[in-house]
């Protein structure tokens, strides 16, 4: 045989014989899925609203977020923000329009994104861009009842739960990594996962809710609301 | 210089480019098409001569790959520099926003070591102008006795007064446009006898303070530009005063299960709702209401307030105080106390989650009737209220019931030692904000008392009072406010008149 040719037939042998490997290699490249049930105590009881707690799963490479194409909005109606929570990947814009039919002053003094939108009346709007991941609080320098919170997320593995605390995150590559769970008044948890090709983990969260949450805040400039408020 | 075996090697396995199919794949070394012989090399022997012309093309070939290879190695080391530039860049990026947190965080700690005392001075101004019809008092005396014949004999007829003396206030304070033959209320800081008139109704200003997180201090007081009769001997007219309105410390306990505040000094009271807007920025109307008088008194002592639930909709107040939640000026009410017994006073409200709430509430007060010495002559009343506030509509409405016992000596007349007082008051208030700038209102309230003191006087008040206004806004800082009062006298008593127009402008800062 000339030298080509066994250059040739070794080549054919090693092709059949990744082709023979294919199938493993590709199951072993395919993404798998969490998926599971947050359950949330309250003193003994258990929560029936297991809405609004944040799952995300961390250290997946290639997982920075696409901002939201849509601005996110948070509705301003009867001195009360709607929604209180709003989760979105970082780069995302957050509309905060006024539809009372009084003055509100949107701002925050949390690390990740310190704003003041300023006065505006009804039937206006302002937005904020949020750069970096992290619990931003929100109030309304005039109103101290009015509080939000946006919870920005450096990843695209997150999922908010609905009233039965079901979640599933898809899409996740073979591995294992810390997973988290939020939620506005209680403790988070942090956690690990093991995400195996092509599989479903099946992963139950247990959290704890605060009975008495606090939220004490001031105006912007620090000072405090007033005796009523 | 090209070794031997790499030119063999070359011949070998390396076929020219032009020599490579278009699917790729070299062409099988087959007899040679011209005049080169075959060569067939076997492996291990010594490889066969090459042509001149083959070294030539093998020559350049190696030439062109060297070239290529020392580009690539260029390139190479290039991407390497750049790659290890960047590495560079970003480390010193990294140190330097390391740099510039630790920075802002040492910053924030000396900021927060040296303002543990967050301060804000505010306040506001109003100004206003009103008419009050007739000679601006809310009573007339009963001459001749024709309507309450039953105090002829008792009481000369100019000690028998028919109406409210605070039935033509003029501004938030509740200030009427004149006391007139009240005897009473006797206090007249306006004084306008019936003509219309511009006035500054307050400067006021007001200093609060935390000091950490769980102490508050509150100091109001109200700069009063009013007229000066340094002739008047009873000294009705002060000219120009100060009124301290607050003055607290409000002490926010640390408590996780519920929030817990405990105020000491002079302080909000308890009862009702209209007492935590009577700040005229606050208040939608230009006046008050007539329950007012009876639960928007700020008196001294300890009050306790908690809020309960997650999300705090039930609240407690309690407080313990040398006086009532009486008004300074009514007749009822005394900073100093001239008796031991405390008035004891609580409210429970809770607020449904309806629009921005609707709140109802419940409050009594009893304790030792003030302006008296005796513990054992008591005063008390209770009420309840409602407040809802849903899209841009506003409704207030409060109701109080109470008594002040008074004290009778024997063998004087009814009420000689300390004044009796039987009252029922109610005011319901519905604003609408229709834009964010106006704000349309009116106002129904009603009272119903008895005020007696022995053979000094007795003021029998039954009348209902109608107010429509329009609030405008410019602004957050600017409120101008006008509403026109009807009084109407209920009952036997006779309508006279006593109504008012007022208009107020409050710049607050």
């Amino acid at each position: 045989m000339s030298p080509i040719k066994a250059l040739r037939s070794t080549l054919a042998s090693l092709a059949l014989l990744g082709l023979a490997m294919v199938p493993d290699t590709l199951v072993a490249l395919a993404p798998g899925s969490v998926s599971g049930h947050v359950t949330i105590k309250r003193g003994r009881r258990d929560k029936k609203d297991r809405s609004n707690v944040v799952i995300l799963v961390r250290g997946v490479s290639d997982s920075w977020p696409d901002p939201l194409p849509q601005p996110a909005v948070i509705d301003q109606t009867d001195k009360t923000f709607h929604p209180r929570l709003t989760v979105v990947p970082v780069g995302s814009t957050v509309d905060f329009p006024n539809n009372d039919r009084v003055f509100h002053n949107v701002f925050s003094l949390s690390r990740s994104s310190t704003f003041d939108l300023g006065l505006y009346k009804r039937g206006t709007s302002k937005s904020v861009t949020f750069d970096r991941s992290g619990v931003i609080d929100v109030y309304c320098n005039i109103h101290p009842e009015m509080a939000a919170k946006v919870v920005v997320v450096d990843t695209k593995h997150y999922v908010v739960t609905g009233p039965d605390g079901a979640f599933e995150l898809d899409g996740i590559p073979p591995g294992t990594y810390p997973i988290v769970a939020w939620q506005a008044d209680g403790e988070l948890y942090e956690g690990q996962v093991e995400v195996k090709a092509g599989k479903t983990t099946t992963f139950d969260i247990e959290l704890r809710e605060e009975r008495w949450p606090q939220d004490h805040h001031t105006r912007k400039d620090g000072t405090p609301y007033g005796r009523y408020k | 210089m090209t070794s031997s075996w790499l030119l063999a090697a070359a011949a070998v396995y390396g076929p020219a480019a032009d020599d490579v199919n278009s699917a790729g794949e070299a062409p099988e070394l087959g007899p040679p098409q011209t005049e080169a012989p075959p060569v067939v090399p076997a492996l291990g022997s010594d490889p066969p001569e090459p042509s001149q012309e083959q070294l030539d093309r093998f020559e350049a070939r190696l030439e062109e790959l060297a070239a290529s290879n020392e580009r690539l190695r260029e390139d190479n080391e290039r991407l390497r520099e750049d790659n290890e530039r960047l590495r560079e860049t970003g480390e010193r990026l990294d140190e330097r926003v390391g740099s510039l947190e630790r920075e802002q965080q040492a910053t924030q700690r000396r900021v927060d070591g040296l303002l543990p005392l967050s301060s804000r001075l505010g306040g506001y101004l109003d100004v206003g102008a009103f008419w009050a019809a007739g000679n601006g008092s809310g009573v007339r005396p009963d001459t001749g006795h024709v309507v309450f014949p039953q105090y002829d004999g008792v009481l000369p007829d100019s000690w028998v007064l028919m109406g409210d003396p605070l039935s033509t206030q003029v501004n938030s304070r509740g200030d009427p446009a004149d006391t007139g033959e009240s005897l009473a209320v006797t206090f007249d800081p306006v004084d306008s006898r019936g003509k219309s008139s511009f006035i500054a109704n307050a400067i006021n200003l007001d200093l609060t303070s935390s000091v950490g997180k769980h102490l508050f201090i509150e100091g109001m007081v109200d700069l009063m530009p009013r007229n000066r009769n340094v002739a008047n001997p009873d000294g009705l007219f002060l000219g120009d005063f100060i009124d301290v309105k607050l003055a607290y410390i409000d002490y926010i306990v640390p408590t996780r299960r519920f929030e817990l505040d405990l105020y000491a000094g002079k302080i909000d009271p308890v009862f009702g709702y209209e007492y935590r807007i009577q700040e005229s920025p606050d208040r939608i109307s230009v006046t008050p209401s007539l329950a007012c008088r009876y639960t928007c008194g700020r008196p001294l002592g300890f009050k306790a307030r908690a809020k309960f639930l997650a999300n705090r909709a039930l609240v407690l107040a309690a407080s313990l105080t040398n006086g009532s939640s009486f008004q300074e000026g009514f007749g009822f009410a005394n900073e100093i106390d001239s008796n031991h017994f405390k008035t004891v006073a609580g409210r429970l409200s809770y607020r449904f989650d309806v629009g921005a709430g609707l709140e109802l509430g419940a409050s009594g007060q009893f304790g030792a009737q003030d302006l008296q010495p005796a513990d054992d002559v008591y005063q008390w009343q209770y009420g309840v209220d409602l407040h809802l506030d849903v899209r841009g509509v506003e409704f207030a409405s409060e109701l109080v019931i109470g008594r002040v016992d008074g004290a009778t000596a024997p063998g004087e007349e009814a009420c000689g030692s300390a004044p009796c007082l039987d009252f029922k008051a109610a005011y319901g208030l519905l604003g609408y904000r229709a834009l964010n700038w106006l704000m349309p209102y009116v106002r129904v309230d009603w009272r119903d008392a008895l005020h007696q003191s022995g053979a000094s006087f007795v003021y029998v008040s039954k009348l209902m009072r109608v107010t429509p206004g329009v609030r405008f806004e410019l602004g957050t800082h600017l409120a101008i406010k006008a509403e026109y009062t009807i009084n109407r006298e209920l009952g036997p008593i006779p309508q006279f008149a006593n109504d008012v127009l007022s208009t107020s402008a409050v710049a607050k800062f």
